[in-house]
């Protein structure tokens, strides 16, 4: 069973909680439950509520559309659905444990309460999530106008 | 039977072991070794091996296996539903339906915890948490459920029950400690009524009792609970605190508030701990009075304050001493984040007052981590100019006093070695082992740096630190001693050492 401080250790190691002090993080680290599941387990369904996000501890997990069979593997340490913490949308895919899983399960209620009642909690995130839209936008593609000299050619071609 | 098994099954173990589906009772004819089996692999957090499981059940059997099978082919039809039952293992079917009330329980308390303010008084959040825990809680773990020749569950069950008890009684203690401070006292007049019902000798709790009750205008009751309590306590042979009588002559003379002072509510366990306070109170204290006399334009005496103000630049320097010592082994985040964290404030501290001596000036110029800067140096950059750039961050003051100039001044270009030794030879600092090193943090004031020290000491298996780590098992702190008992545990599973 992971302590506290050990639950904090891998929430630092999420891009989410990369800029909340660690000390913010161990309240995320109470609500956050361990759970495992053994090899071939489904523990997230298509069309489930995003009621919670996971985080890989140990092991691999399979991403899976129905009909269209594996589309991602993911391993520890890495996130899953982290954004149903905030939209609550309906599951995309399955997620079935590929070997013995451990993951620390926080639900969406929980986090809502914490961050109402946490400021630096949830300036922390959304310092991230500023961020993360800043370089989407940074890295959105030129405007498809051309540039004069190439109008002038293809005008007189 | 066949079950439906989109009903959902509702397991009820505080209190006693009951089991419904859909509100109904259900389970009627199924073996008590088989409830014991689904409560077990339903609290559990993960896949049961099946040995584990029939050692659990039948301890030290030759054919515990065999039995497990033959139960497990009896009690399909209540099972199945619910469980993944594999060849190798059991767990809980993750899409079935299944509510458990300690499950609940332990959610609800890890929501208080996860609220709780260090510093202040426990929120609405944290309280309304807390009192849905209280609400939960309807007796021991599986209160009346024994399970003859399976002395492994029975184990099992005696040690949940003690877990779930003590934190129920962590919560009841924090809503009376919260009702104490806040409006309500008849929700806290329950709660002390239960916790007396579990310890009728604590009396501080006693006390807490006699307080609420005279805030609800029940005078009377609260001083006929006095006496109630120096008869249990003449029972054992006890003469009650001092503190006792002198909060009943307040209430008795009608000044029940008076009588506050006398309940010593730090004998009341909470989760939050008041480790900085203190030190902010008497820096904003500070601040304050400065601004007072610079907006009166009084002149300041600066000596005092050029006093105060090398006091916090011994603390930084020592502060990077600690700092520097401690990079060998920073390999740990959590450390490394906790200790800029305080050399930050310091800073922060030392800006501010410099501000407030020298207004105008931007004296402190706290820049990002300047790439390939391994060490702490102190540079010179004119005659009351220094720069201290270190691995982790750079510092530029500017020093106009001349006094905090001859202190720096013979730190002046020195190596990050020859800084330690020189603050170390200034300040009395010394260099110490890793193990001596986490230890001092290990007792530090600051609960959190003493968690991250106690979980460091674990994973580097010091176990010449047991000891320590043994003291810290009672720490006020519920973050540090649950920290310290992890810590202790994986102490005594170091290869080589005995338990």
């Amino acid at each position: 069973m992971l302590s506290t401080m050990a639950k904090v250790r891998i929430l630092r190691q999420m891009d989410l909680f990369a800029e909340v002090a660690a000390e913010e993080l161990a309240q995320v680290a109470y609500v956050a439950h361990e759970m495992a599941f053994a090899p071939g387990t489904r523990f997230i369904a298509l069309g489930d509520p995003g009621d919670a996000v996971y985080i890989i501890v140990d092991g691999a997990v399979e991403i899976v559309v129905p009909g269209s069979g594996t589309v991602a593997r993911r391993a520890a340490p890495t996130i899953l659905g982290e954004m149903a913490l905030f939209t609550g949308k309906p599951r995309a895919a399955d997620c079935i444990a590929a070997t013995p899983l451990t993951v620390l399960r926080i639900s969406q209620e929980d986090f809502r309460t914490l961050l109402t009642a946490k400021p630096g909690l949830a300036y922390g995130i959304i310092r991230v999530l500023a961020a993360r839209l800043d370089e989407r936008n940074t890295a959105a593609p030129p405007t498809s106008v051309p540039a004069p000299t190439a109008r002038r050619e293809s005008a007189g071609a | 039977m066949t079950l439906l098994a989109t009903e959902r099954l509702e397991i009820h173990t505080l209190g006693g072991l009951r089991l419904a589906r859909a509100g109904v009772p259900w389970g009627g004819g199924m073996p008590a070794r088989a409830q014991a089996l689904l409560v077990y692999v339903v609290c559990g957090r993960g896949p049961q091996a099946r040995a584990a499981l029939a050692a659990l059940l039948w301890a030290d059997d030759a054919i515990a296996a065999a039995r497990l099978d033959a139960l497990l082919a009896e009690a399909r039809g209540f099972l199945e539903p619910y469980l993944q039952i594999t060849p190798g293992a059991l767990a809980l079917d993750p899409a079935a339906p299944v509510r458990v009330d300690v499950t609940e329980l332990d959610h609800r308390l890890a929501l208080a915890r996860a609220l709780a303010r260090r510093d202040a008084a426990a929120t609405s959040d944290e309280v309304a948490a807390l009192e849905r825990a209280a609400a939960l809680y309807g007796g021991p773990f599986l209160g009346g459920f024994t399970l003859a020749d399976a002395p492994g569950f029975s184990a099992w069950q005696q040690r949940e029950q003690r877990r779930l008890d003590g934190a129920v009684v962590e919560a009841l203690r924090r809503l009376v400690a919260h009702s104490l401070t806040g409006s309500d006292p008849f929700v806290g007049i329950r709660y002390a009524r239960q916790l007396l019902d579990r310890d009728p000798l604590d009396e501080a709790l006693h006390r807490a009792l006699i307080l609420l009750l005279a805030r609800a205008g029940q005078r009377a009751a609260a001083l006929a609970h006095w006496d109630r309590c120096v008869r249990l306590l003449a029972e054992q042979g006890r003469t009650p605190d001092p503190a006792g009588a002198d909060l009943v002559a307040w209430v008795r003379a009608g000044y029940a508030e008076q009588g506050a002072r006398y309940l010593v509510t730090s004998a009341l366990p909470s989760f939050a701990e008041v480790p900085t306070a203190v030190e902010a109170e008497a820096d904003g204290r500070i601040f304050t009075a400065l601004r007072h006399l610079r907006a009166a334009a009084l002149p300041v005496d600066t000596a005092p304050l050029g006093t105060l103000l090398l006091g916090e630049i011994r603390a930084a320097y020592t502060a990077v001493v600690v700092y520097a010592d401690l990079l060998p082994d920073g390999s740990d985040p959590l450390l490394r984040e906790t200790l800029d964290r305080q050399w930050q404030q310091t800073l922060n501290r030392i800006g501010l007052l410099l501000d407030l001596l020298y207004p105008g000036r931007d004296p402190l110029d706290l820049r990002r981590p300047l790439p390939g800067t391994e060490e702490a140096t102190l540079l010179p950059a004119g005659s009351a100019q220094f720069s201290i750039q270190h691995s982790a961050f750079s510092i530029d003051l500017a020093l106009p006093d001349p006094f905090v100039a001859r202190l720096l001044r013979p730190l002046v270009a020195a190596p990050a070695a020859d800084l330690v030794a020189l603050a170390a030879t200034r300040f009395g600092v010394a260099r110490r082992p890793l193990g001596a090193r986490l230890a001092d943090l290990a007792g530090a004031p600051d609960p959190w740096l003493r968690a991250c020290a106690l979980f460091r000491i674990g994973e580097l298996h010091l176990v010449e630190l047991r000891d320590l780590v043994r003291g810290a098992l009672l720490a006020d702190d519920a973050l540090v001693r649950e920290t310290a008992q992890h810590t202790y545990q994986a102490l005594a599973d170091a290869p080589g050492e005995a338990t």
